[in-house]
């Protein structure tokens, strides 16, 4: 991917870009109706299970983190063919595959739901999905660096945006409703915690293209600062919106964060500014699809040993544009949902120790006299 | 190349009157003389390649042009230089002289008036020849043919630059450029010397980088002058000024400017790289030597910097940039540029530091604001009713109630308004252009607001954007982001603030990816580092110890962490930091401290 | 930088119509036809949106909604009168949805309730249960938390109907008005926030504020208790003939003006009664949700006169005995003790007792204390016996001890009887702040 004139390559990226990344892929789409999952179950301890679940994360990032020092050039695919072999190998980057496709469809999905169920209701929602994935398509013709250097100014924004709705929200929140402090009790919220590790879990889809990384031993602790800054991120969301709806309440409404963005205001002359909010949320989840987007498709050309990606984006993009449209309805919507919340946490669990493990038995590292290592590419 | 035409039959004959003419022993082409082989053009480092296909044709023979020697006699001179300028240009001067040796010599002087300087030709050529004392003691019969003008070069002719040229087509171009030849009657070279002395623009102050403090020298159209301020502003001897002539027709003077040890030397050879690939008919100005050596030409974002001021000039080689210098233009380029660049203006070093941060601040957001307002009023006014102030929302529906069009025709018909007044304004003379630009868009808005054209927020709307479009120091941004704003009003009126952001996102997403000479277009505002103080937010100069890293220049340090040590905090900081022997950071801290008193 | 290689694509070409255009081209062309097509039908320009500044629901005597909307009608002219002209109309139906519907049918503009200022129940609505209304306006997106919710005995069309000399439309003066941090003593603050998360726990019952009509000859308060229920009642059931005989002096075309004053006290989602101004003050100081509130009082003493307050601070505990967090006696709660502190500004002495001793203080002091614990009291009597419901929140201290699963099994269910029988204890501590500029009265030397 370095065919770009002037003087040199350079298609890198920093670490805090990675931390950036990471924390955008872990609470962009999931942090609207995170607490809609998580409060059913742990009750008012809902954001205690979210800070568990980022527990489980971290050690996710840091496993997938220590796979990536080990491997400083390779990407997915390539460590699953080093370790296990060929076909075995292309396999698991089939299946790594499979999983960004439902991440990038579900998270495309929910994202869509709600800009058209807060505010373009006449427009049908086929054409807000366009539009995402049109410029899902132009991030990914641009390239990993790109994406990286507009998540760094986004994520600033976000971040700001959401210090001043906590801000705003403050004096409306009633800390009460967060008692009592354990929820539903131990045992849900555990419970809860281990789906709250499915959004952490999302992290794993930095090692596709970790190999960008300029220095590889800081991988695992800028995958490890990302996850706890999107669970953090998360974690605020989802208690902010127990105590400005109450329990009941979030069980009540579609999107719990867009209900607290519509209830805060500063003074008489900015009330209803949750659209501003919506929309920033939206760059953040775009820029996220558009890195599960990207490292999907770089696992696919490398599965299929293309040398350059980018004649797969359009098939797939329909492909994701398409899977997106599935769920026809919200119920069905939240139903996939749950399902992913319930099970993908094994899968991304499974990953980074499965091929860790292999690597650790069969003694293998980077540098290794491996003709199949085709380098960057 | 043959270009394919529709009619066979004419194609036919075209080419085989082409073929026709290969052989011919001297190619004729539609549009002039016959090109110089390759090796007798390189001059300096680089060669502007012609592409035509008969010098083509006869490199790729092999076969080298002949050489054009100088004529025996001076009449043979004459015709000579008749033919290659034409027969009767009122400004080729060649005068006929006697030079006062023992025998006597006949001399021609060849020069183009209006070129060369009267003065010059007068005192140097003609006195020093035929009046000279020293000229009688020459016995011209111990000259041969081949030392002649070489004996005048260097004992007759008094001036400071001079060159003996076998050649006498090279001798028309030194002439062209302002120089003057003397033809000894005879020789086998020929005298050039440094005539220069053209009627020219003095230096005056910048037209378009104004400034309220700071020197008000400006570049002019002189290449010369400007390389002199440029070498009056930085003394090192580590300067360098690389020339190179672009253009088939024009062979305009082209300076690469660096400072060796300091600037990047790939970065060097690639402006060079790029610079030498250039093949045109004429380079009127700079803005096409941009045009052609930029990493994405259909971006609407500039990749260079231009500066009409050396000071600005000479600010972007110490931070290691290359800087580019065309004969004929006063506008010098800076290559690379970069976003936060293009948002910076010498007034903010000028004044003091309370000022300077505040109003490159104010700039960005003056950015953001020429970008987004009429796109943000229009999607807030269409479909987010609900986030204006109840009583700003009646106050605009009722001021929406008489205008028949919708919000976005009404954006459009504003924003097309000002941009004509905006243009129209550019081109008429200076005294009416003022005055129409202030009255035009008065009038325009007062009378479309009475008219019930337009509402009147509109016309704040309008008038705020245009304001906020103006603070924008370097114009094509300006351009760029007008260009933009319309993109923007579209989607904003399609699809809301969705929309908006939606455009936003691939506007960042462009300028993500954007290079220039392979230095990312964002690179300051990305990681936290020193750069960063100079980008959005312009700190102290005192604490600027490090150059900007975007350019990767070889030197990195540019002046010492504690500079005010006579301030007493500062001493204990630099003593305290000189102990310690590392890197600790917070000079800011240190500097705060003292500036605190 | 794949800008270069986007380009390097579009080298080959399309045929359209004879065009020749790249694929790129092609592609935005079509992405914008269908952005600017479709993407239009949310637009809608501002001059054709009908801005419902209030809206008013009541039931009618056959068990109908009937719905009124207040629109602004903006005009071009700049406000000389600043008189924000409006356009009041009312419509029957099934349910509240149904009469919006047919509201929305009769206006020329698409009515818009993002911009609701003032939404006020009828108390026969509030009576049959006001989630009838909640889940319309929960469920539109457009509808605004903040909007202040009434409560009121009068007929709603009268209410939105007032044109008042103090500001333009009704709805804008009610908001006017609660925006007043004077009316917070004597009203809640409710908002349709407030309303719609409290509803859903029986611990934490709202009180809405009470608006009635106010002639420019009255001047008391609402009468208080069984009464104004019977008389609210009639006037209910009289549509548009003239508001209850208490309250009104002068005959219907008369304007009038609004008053804010008292509260409506919620049992679930049906009303069960009314709570004047001082009960409801009591109870806002109760919940901590008092800001400020003044009152007068006779002069602790023997000196006798009166002297006037002004709450600046209180602060309010409700402490329960140990053991209800755990066993099988969790949530089962028989005594509470309610723990008011609070600071008070002297405003008004008019007694020849001129306080300058410290004796004198602390006899005020406990005066002071002793009065707000028999407003209190009679708060709690009212609450328990004549409302039947918890308005002070003493659930909602339950609930955030107890864990959730006895809440919502065990105690929830039966909350509103289990308050009726607990005993409730105010121990209130109020001390003296300042005094004012002035130390004693100015007076004559008799």
């Amino acid at each position: 991917m370095g065919d770009r004139p002037g003087h040199g390559s350079r298609d890198e990226i920093y670490y805090t870009q990675i931390v950036v990344i990471t924390a955008m892929i872990v609470f962009a789409t999931g942090f609207l109706a995170a607490a809609r999952v998580l409060v059913p179950v742990a009750g008012t301890a809902a954001w205690i299970s979210v800070l568990i679940g980022g527990a489980f994360g971290l050690g996710i990032a840091v496993l997938a983190g220590y796979l990536a020092a080990r491997f400083p050039d390779h990407s997915l695919v390539r460590m699953a063919e080093r370790v296990f072999g060929a076909p075995l190998g292309k396999l698991i980057g089939l299946t790594f595959a499979a999983y960004c496709t439902v991440v990038l469809g579900l998270g495309s999905r929910e994202s869509v739901l709600a800009m058209w169920i807060a505010f373009l209701q006449t427009t049908p929602p086929v054409l807000i999905s366009a539009v995402f994935y049109v410029l899902i398509i132009y991030a990914a013709y641009l390239g990993i660096e790109a994406i990286a250097r507009v998540s760094l100014i986004f994520f600033s924004l976000v971040v700001a945006s959401l210090l001043v709705l906590t801000a705003l929200a403050s004096p409306v929140a009633v800390p009460g409703r967060l008692l009592p402090i354990v929820g539903n009790g131990l045992g849900p919220v555990m419970r809860a915690g281990f789906l709250a590790a499915s959004y952490a879990g999302e992290s794993i889809v930095v090692l596709a293209f970790i190999r960008h990384l300029k220095d590889k031993r800081g991988a695992s602790r800028a995958m490890a600062t990302g996850v706890a800054t999107g669970m953090a991120i998360m974690a605020v969301a989802t208690g902010f919106g127990v105590m400005m709806l109450g329990v009941r309440g979030i069980s009540r409404v579609t999107f719990p964060v867009l209900e607290t963005a519509r209830m805060v205001g500063f003074g008489q002359f900015l009330e209803r500014a949750e659209i501003l909010f919506l929309a920033l949320w939206f760059s953040a989840a775009l820029l996220k699809l558009a890195t599960v987007f990207y490292a999907s498709i770089t696992s696919i050309a490398d599965v299929l040993g293309l040398r350059d990606y980018r004649p797969l984006i359009i098939p797939y993009a329909l492909l994701g544009a398409a899977l997106s449209l599935i769920p026809k309805t919200v119920l069905e919507t939240f139903d996939y949902l749950n399902a992913f919340v319930r099970y993908s946490v094994w899968y991304t669990i499974a990953l980074p120790v499965v091929l860790l493990a292999g690597a650790v038995i069969r003694g293998l590292r980077e540098g290794g006299n491996d003709v199949r290592d085709r380098g960057a590419g | 190349m043959v270009r394919p035409t529709w009619d066979k039959g004419v194609f036919t004959v075209r080419l085989l009157r082409r073929l026709a003419r290969v052989g011919m022993r001297r190619p004729r082409m539609m549009l002039g003389r016959p090109l110089l082989p390759l090796e007798e053009v390189a001059d300096g480092i680089g060669t502007a390649a012609p592409g035509a296909e008969d010098s083509e044709a006869s490199r790729k023979a092999g076969a080298a042009p002949p050489d054009s020697p100088i004529p025996d006699t001076l009449d043979g001179v004459e015709r000579r230089l008749r033919d290659l300028l034409g027969k009767s240009s009122p400004d080729v001067i060649m005068r006929r002289v006697v030079i006062w040796t023992n025998p006597e010599i006949d001399a021609m002087l060849f020069y183009i008036e209006g070129l060369a300087s009267r003065d010059v030709v007068n005192l140097v050529a003609l006195r020093s020849v035929m009046l000279a004392e020293r000229v009688p003691a020459m016995d011209a019969g111990a000259l041969g043919r081949d030392n002649i003008a070489s004996v005048f070069m260097t004992h007759i002719v008094p001036s400071g630059q001079i060159a003996v040229l076998p050649c006498i087509d090279k001798v028309v171009d030194h002439v062209l450029t302002g120089e003057a030849a003397l033809f000894i009657e005879g020789a086998r070279e020929c005298v050039v010397f440094e005539a220069k002395g053209w009627e020219h623009r003095g230096i005056e102050e910048p037209h378009t980088e104004k400034v309220v403090r700071g020197p008000r020298e400006g570049f002019s159209e002189l290449l010369r002058a400007n390389t002199a301020l440029v070498r009056r502003r930085l003394r090192t001897p580590d300067l360098r000024m690389d020339s190179t002539k672009v253009g088939r027709r024009s062979k305009t003077d082209v300076v690469i400017a660096y400072v060796e040890g300091l600037t990047n030397p790939r970065l060097v050879a690639t402006v060079k790289e790029r610079i030498d690939h250039i093949d045109t008919d004429i380079l009127p100005d700079s803005g096409l030597i941009e045009e052609f050596t930029e990493d994405y030409p259909y971006s609407p974002f500039p990749q260079m910097q231009y500066t009409e001021r050396p000071d600005r000039f000479c600010a972007g080689l110490s931070e290691g940039l290359v800087g580019i210098i065309v004969d004929g233009s006063p506008m010098a380029l800076m290559a690379p540029g970069n976003l936060a660049s293009f948002f910076q203006s010498p007034e903010d070093y000028y004044e003091r530091f309370p000022y300077g941060g505040p109003l490159r601040a104010l700039r960005f957001i003056a950015g953001v604001i020429a970008l987004t307002f009429p796109a943000l009023y229009v999607a807030i006014s269409l479909f987010h009713q609900e986030m204006l102030p109840t009583k700003l929302a009646l106050a605009i529906a009722g001021s929406h109630v008489p205008v028949p069009f919708p919000v976005l025709v009404e954006a459009l018909l504003m924003e097309v308004a000002l941009e004509l007044i905006r243009e129209s304004s550019v081109r008429l003379p200076d005294p009416v252009g003022q005055t129409m630009g202030f009255v035009g868009a008065l009038l325009l808005g007062d009378a479309a607001v009475s008219a019930g054209l337009v509402s009147p927020i509109m016309v704040i709307v309008v008038a705020v954007t245009g304001l906020a479009s103006f603070t924008i120091p370097h114009y094509p941004t300006g351009l760029a982001i007008r260009l933009l704003r319309f993109l923007l009003l579209f989607l904003s009126a399609a699809l809301g603030l969705f929309g908006l952001m939606a455009g936003l996102m691939a506007i960042a997403l462009h300028l993500g990816a954007l290079t220039s000479f392979g230095i990312p277009y964002l690179e300051p505002l990305m990681k936290p580092r020193p750069s960063l103080r100079d980008a959005v937010w312009r700190s102290a100069v005192f604490t600027f110890n490090k150059r900007p890293e975007y350019a990767e220049p070889l030197d990195q340090v540019r002046q010492k962490k504690f500079i005010r040590t006579w301030a007493p905090g500062v001493a204990e900081m630099a003593r305290k930091e000189s102990r310690e022997g590392g890197d600790g950071g917070g000079e800011d801290g240190g500097e705060k401290g003292s500036r605190g008193r | 930088m794949s800008v270069t290689g986007a380009r390097a694509r579009t080298q080959s070409r399309v045929t359209v119509g004879g065009l020749r255009l790249g694929r790129t081209a092609v592609v935005m062309a079509c992405l914008l036809a269908a952005v600017s097509v479709s993407g239009c039908r949310d637009a809608r320009e501002i001059e054709s949106v009908g801005f419902v500044l209030g809206l008013g629901i009541d039931e009618t005597a056959d068990g109908r909604v009937e719905v009124w909307a207040q629109v602004a009608l903006p005009s071009a002219k700049p406000a000389e009168e600043e008189k924000q002209h409006s356009w009041t109309e009312t419509s029957i139906g099934d349910t509240v949805w149904d009469a919006l519907r047919q509201l929305n049918n009769r206006s020329t503009k698409v009515l818009f309730r993002a911009h609701v200022r003032a939404l006020v129940f009828g108390e026969r609505f509030a009576r049959g249960g006001v989630a009838r209304a909640l889940d319309v306006l929960a469920r539109d997106g457009q509808f605004r938390y903040k909007s202040w919710v009434f409560v009121t005995s009068d007929p709603v069309g009268d209410v939105l109907g007032v044109e008042t000399k103090q500001s333009s439309s009704a709805a804008l003066y009610l908001d006017d008005l609660m925006r007043n941090t004077a009316r917070s003593s004597t009203a809640p603050r409710s908002r349709f926030l407030d309303l719609l998360t409290a509803i859903e726990q029986p611990g934490d019952q709202p009180l809405l504020a009470r608006v009635s009509l106010a002639g420019p000859a009255d001047g008391g308060g609402q009468p208080e208790g069984e009464e104004s229920t019977a008389e609210a009642g009639r006037a209910g059931r009289d549509q548009g003939a003239g508001g209850p005989e208490g309250a009104e002096s002068a005959p219907d075309t008369e304007p009038k003006e609004l008053r804010v004053e008292g509260s409506a006290a919620l049992c679930g989602d049906r009303m069960a009664g009314w709570l004047d101004a001082e009960e409801t003050a009591m109870a806002l100081m109760a919940c901590n949700r008092l800001p400020a509130y003044s009152f007068v009082m006779p002069m602790p003493g023997d000196e006798g006169g009166t002297i006037g307050f002004e709450m600046i601070r209180s602060h309010a505990d409700t402490l329960f005995p140990k053991g209800i967090h755990t066993g099988h006696a969790a949530g089962l709660v028989t005594e509470v003790v309610i723990r008011i502190t609070g600071t008070v500004d002297i405003r008004e002495v008019l007694s020849s007792e001129q306080l300058m001793s410290m004796q004198s203080l602390d006899r005020l002091q406990a005066g002071i204390s002793r009065h707000l614990e028999a407003g209190i009291r009679r708060l709690v009597d009212a609450a328990q016996n004549r409302l039947g419901c918890d308005v002070i929140s003493i659930g909602e201290c339950v609930r955030r001890r107890v864990p959730a699963k006895v809440w919502e099994e065990d105690v929830a269910p039966t909350w509103h009887d289990q308050f009726r029988a607990i005993a409730i204890v105010p121990e209130v501590h109020f001390e003296v702040g300042k005094r004012g500029m002035t130390m004693q009265s100015p007076r004559p030397v008799d």
